[in-house]
């Protein structure tokens, strides 16, 4: 099956290379080969156990242009496309001292960018991964140096191509020691597109790095995406990965963190909502190789008409790892007799002396809240959106900073009045 | 009978047969945790008739008390006139100001007025007192012909309400009966009233629950609602809350039966006697009336 896609994918990966530095061949060769060799992902493994792999096989669909214009002074073009969520000007305006967002697909020549990208994935489980790093087209690498702290957020927009294309948005992140980062990037598309999206970020914190990183899917309902981020934390650095999915007809989100130094934590705060026939499907692995590691996990899904969503979680804590604390929990809000929520924590535990925990419940909407707000005037509709925040509150609450918490509710709220 | 005829009661309860729903959800258990997750009084014995045939109407600007024993059917009646989904009438007919509300959705009755202050108010978590207040004024008032207030007004209404019922202003960030006291939800119910100014408001037993301290500042909030434009049904099984706001009339209600309506004494009177005295020949209390619910006084 692959074979019969093999053509299109190498000539697109040709067309790429004629506007790349030479050195970028050899790297994007190899990963093409190692996409097309690799086999589809076991369904009997619980990572695709809810979504059939052959979904997110580009098929006939091609290759999107990389940006159209160049974009000025090297910024790559997701930096630049619009203002972001927050209503900044993105990277676009003028960066803090210290802070770097260049184009990926040059930076990947030479220097650390060279070094990091592509570092993160392995094995049969990084088949799409590897197809993005053969032919992403343009990237961002952002890079903040040691003990920066830029205080703004840095926003990237991916805006997926048009219908009949496939998208790899592909961005590297690297935080270095004791700097401190913020950044949100979206993936939207035309409402209307039928269009892929296989997009990789790559996040790279040194010794006492902090990132909040801020994934939002408002791609158009008929889109099938798989968006992939790894995480590797180094002593005492600390991720919040915020997940926030509303669109897609598939949207199959990966996350991993790396617990590598002792006292790195992980956090991922993640609210999805679906409706129609959508498919949401999470996956997340905390993987505390280091002692003293702590990861906390809060995802709550809610779910209208005949939308689907499942959560498998993993999480490892190695041999040689006493004294971490791990945390899960994962909630579903079912709006219809038809939706359905899937969740299944898994644990892998290798040590003695860790704290860990972790809860899953799928529920329906409760009548008597239903009824109470429609006491209050309100209609059906406001008591379900209503109702649906609320629900999806808790994680809300917990997203670092007000302006971007405020504007993920408005994004959901929005959501939840189509 | 014309809609708005002056000399028309506000409230008509004519005949009105309601019986539990098919698809109601929630067990039939009967406690009280339960009536508050589901919403559904009495629990919910799908089919089981509650109300058999029942008729009595408020005035405009009176204050009448509905008192009963549990499951005599005072909440299913509450319940009923709200429009609560899990509710069948079966036949009868409630009218409002003169208008047939029988078939109305529950906001639709909320928007012409009507409000309900409930026994057990269900907790929305995540969803903040100010948001509930907000959006609850917003479709009232608009409904009624008011215009939505701007939030300095909203602001400065609220603050004065809250500091009447004796509420920190902080209740506001707080999710909607979220981990609140049985006080705490009460002095909701009531900061909801005084906001959204019904015409006719049904007070659940409003005064369960609370100490007397509480009680006395509920009830001066409720007393202070009394206008000649706006009518009251107080359903209690004790006397102690007719003590603060007097009712121009007392309705007793035994399985779902009217048995007696008085004046304000009638209140002192069951008090006094307990209900056996105004039980019909014949008409055997209910189980659940019989074991008595525990009900913290």
């Amino acid at each position: 099956m692959t074979e019969a896609i093999a053509d299109p994918l190498a000539a697109a990966l040709e067309d790429l290379l004629r506007g790349l530095p030479p050195g970028a061949a050899p790297r994007r060769r190899e990963a093409l080969d190692r996409f097309l060799a690799a086999p589809l992902p076991d369904r009997a493994l619980h990572l695709w156990r809810y979504t059939d792999p052959r979904r997110l096989l580009p098929g006939s669909l091609a290759p999107a242009a990389p940006g159209a214009s160049p974009a000025p002074g090297g910024l790559p073009a997701c930096a630049l496309l619009r203002p972001g969520l927050l209503g900044g000007g993105g990277a676009g305006t003028a960066l803090p001292a210290g802070v770097e967002v260049v184009d990926l697909s040059a930076a990947a020549s030479s220097g650390a960018a060279s070094d990091l990208l592509g570092s993160l994935s392995s094995g049969a489980a990084g088949k799409f991964e590897a197809l993005n790093l053969a032919l992403f087209p343009g990237g961002a690498f952002v890079r903040v140096g040691r003990g920066r702290r830029p205080g703004e957020p840095i926003s990237l927009v991916h805006r997926a191509g048009g219908s009949g294309t496939v998208a790899f948005p592909r961005t590297l992140v690297l935080v270095e020691e004791g700097a401190e980062a913020e950044i949100v990037e979206e993936f939207e598309s035309d409402p209307a597109s039928d269009g892929m999206v296989h997009a990789v970020a790559e996040i790279h914190l040194g010794p006492g790095a902090r990132l909040v990183h801020t994934v939002v899917n408002t791609l158009g309902d008929r889109v099938r995406a798989s968006l992939v981020q790894r995480a590797r934390l180094e002593a005492a650095a600390s991720l919040t990965s915020v997940s926030v999915s509303l669109g897609g007809a598939l949207a199959k989100t990966e996350a991993s963190a790396l617990l590598a130094g002792p006292r790195a934590r992980s956090q991922v705060l993640g609210a999805v909502f679906g409706s129609g026939r959508q498919q949401s499907d999470l996956h997340v692995l905390q993987d505390h190789e280091a002692p003293h590691t702590a990861s906390d996990l809060l995802v709550r899904v809610a779910l209208r008409d005949r939308a689907r969503a499942s959560y498998t979680g993993r999480l490892r804590i190695a041999r040689d790892a006493p004294h971490c604390e791990a945390k899960q929990e994962n909630r579903n809000l079912l709006l219809s007799e038809e939706a359905r929520a899937d969740s299944i924590p898994e644990l892998e535990i290798l040590t003695h002396e860790v704290q860990c925990s972790h809860a899953a419940a799928t529920g329906p909407v409760d009548p008597a809240q239903v009824f109470y707000l429609r006491s209050r005037g309100f209609d059906a509709r406001e008591a379900e959106k209503a109702i649906v925040l609320g629900f999806l509150e808790p994680v809300f609450s917990r997203v670092p900073g007000a302006a971007l918490a405020d504007a993920l509710r408005a994004l959901a709220a929005g959501r939840l009045e189509g | 009978m014309a809609p708005n005829d002056p000399s028309a009661p506000l409230l008509r309860i004519e005949n009105l047969r309601v019986a539990v729903r098919g698809d109601a959800r929630g067990p039939s258990t009967g406690d009280a945790a339960a009536e508050g997750r589901t919403g559904v009084p009495g629990g919910g014995e799908a089919g089981r008739e509650i109300l058999p045939g029942l008729t009595f109407d408020v005035p405009r600007g009176e204050v009448h008390a509905l008192m009963g024993r549990n499951g005599s059917g005072k909440s299913s009646l509450s319940a009923a006139i709200m429009g609560h989904p899990s509710y069948e009438v079966r036949s009868g007919r409630i009218l409002f100001d003169g208008e047939d509300i029988t078939r109305l959705e529950p906001e639709e009755r909320a928007r012409r007025g009507l409000f309900l202050a409930f026994q057990y108010p269900v907790a929305i978590p995540g969803v903040s007192v100010h948001s509930l207040l907000r959006q609850a004024l917003k479709a009232v008032r608009g409904a009624r012909g008011g215009g939505d207030l701007g939030p300095r007004e909203f602001r400065a209404l609220v603050k004065e309400k809250l500091e009447a019922l004796g509420i920190d202003p902080a209740f506001m960030t707080r999710g909607v009966n979220d981990g609140f006291s049985g006080g705490e939800k009460k002095r909701l119910e009531v900061l909801q009233m005084a906001l959204l100014e019904p015409r006719l408001a049904i007070l659940d037993e409003t005064d369960s629950g609370l100490d007397v301290e509480a009680l006395k500042v509920i009830a001066a909030g409720i007393e202070a609602m009394r206008s000649p434009d706006r009518s009251m049904l107080i359903i209690t099984h004790y006397q102690r809350m007719l003590e603060f706001v007097r009712p121009d009339r007392v309705h007793v209600l035994i399985a779902g039966r009217l048995v007696r309506s008085g004046g304000p004494e009638l209140a002192g009177e069951i008090d006094r006697r307990g209900y056996e005295w105004l039980a019909p020949e014949g008409a055997a209390a209910p189980e659940a009336e019989a074991a008595g619910r525990s009900q913290a006084p």
